[in-house]
């Protein structure tokens, strides 16, 4: 099983923000994370499909998403989600929705990858880093996307069902 | 007196199976567990063991028995080929493993009950009038999941 030193900006001590959803830690380096915003300022009028309402970045506006811990997609906020990410793309952002968002020092830890028997060829989780407690999963903002963009394209189902990825 | 050469596996419920004496390295006791997103229902956490994140695999709800309480993990080590570096993984046990004596006039037909067990199972012993599986470890933890496997994707509304 392979371990690799997780340094997303290539210096020693690089930040890395940290998306707590649910008891998810999901990790992205810090550059991939344009803007914070309260969940309560979130435009909540007229929805895209699957997204729980929109936030304004660059004289544009762009969707925002509820995700589980399983990264599945909800329709209806808990009340724990207080804050807004802003994700950026390729092309575009989109906002994710989630508990708390802090910024840590990476230092020693060994990035692992997600062991072969668990790993879907799709998943936006690219590793896992252990720290302290916790289980870092380290994820990039463009395969998250197209993980959403996947579940969007289904019919919308009357309860959290199990599809494929 | 038999030699002991295989330890059996208690998933929950009647769902059993045995790895080889050798195979089984360590027995932990209400593991610390990390769940992963976008994995397959039966795999979805994983162990740190010794510096190594290990798979966590529930064999019971693989071949689709009654989730179960599972309080201790097996760590299990197996090779891909002979002579290569072992790799490890972990699974989820009701109960700690029992020892076992086994020989090849024990030989059965895997259980009917499940589909996956041929996928899983190197070949099958009868034990006390029911048929044990024994798992091919190097399968179970060096193949991807399968597109069908239960991976929770869907689209939650509430």
């Amino acid at each position: 099983m392979s371990t690799l030193r997780f340094d997303p900006s290539g210096a020693a001590n690089a930040s890395a923000t940290v998306l707590k959803i649910d008891g998810l830690d999901l990790l992205f380096q810090q550059s991939d994370i344009r803007a914070l915003e309260s969940a309560s300022n979130l435009d909540r009028n007229a929805p895209r499909e699957n997204s729980v309402g929109w936030t304004s970045y660059m004289r544009q506006r762009w969707p925002v998403y509820c995700l589980s811990d399983q990264l599945d997609l909800l329709s209806v906020v808990p009340p724990s989600r207080r804050t807004c990410a802003l994700l950026a793309l390729e092309a575009g952002y989109i906002g994710v929705i989630c508990d708390d968002v802090s910024i840590i020092k990476l230092a020693a830890g060994q990035r692992h990858e997600v062991p072969i028997a668990m790993k879907d060829a799709e998943t936006p989780i690219l590793g896992l880093l252990p720290s302290g407690d916790r289980l870092l999963c380290i994820g990039d903002p463009n395969r998250l996307a197209a993980c959403i963009e996947r579940q969007t394209r289904k019919p919308s189902l009357p309860e959290e069902s199990q599809c494929l990825a | 007196m038999s030699r002991m050469n295989a330890w059996l596996l208690d998933f929950g419920g009647d769902c059993r199976a045995a790895v080889g004496a050798r195979e089984l390295l360590h027995l932990v006791d209400t593991p610390v567990t990390f769940a992963v997103p976008c994995t397959p229902e039966y795999c979805r956490r994983v162990v740190l063991w010794q510096e190594r994140l290990l798979p966590v695999m529930d064999i019971a709800t693989r071949v689709g028995a009654q989730p179960r309480k599972a309080p201790f993990l097996a760590v299990i080590g197996y090779q891909r080929q002979r002579g290569e570096y072992p790799q490890f993984g972990a699974l989820a046990l009701s109960s700690p493993p029992r020892q076992l004596a086994v020989n090849d006039e024990q030989t059965c037909r895997l259980p009917d009950e499940s589909g996956a067990w041929p996928e899983l199972a190197i070949s099958c012993f009868e034990h006390q009038g029911a048929p044990v599986p024994v798992l091919n470890l190097s399968r179970i933890f060096s193949s991807a999941p399968h597109r069908d496997a239960g991976f929770t994707q869907g689209i939650a509304m509430s």
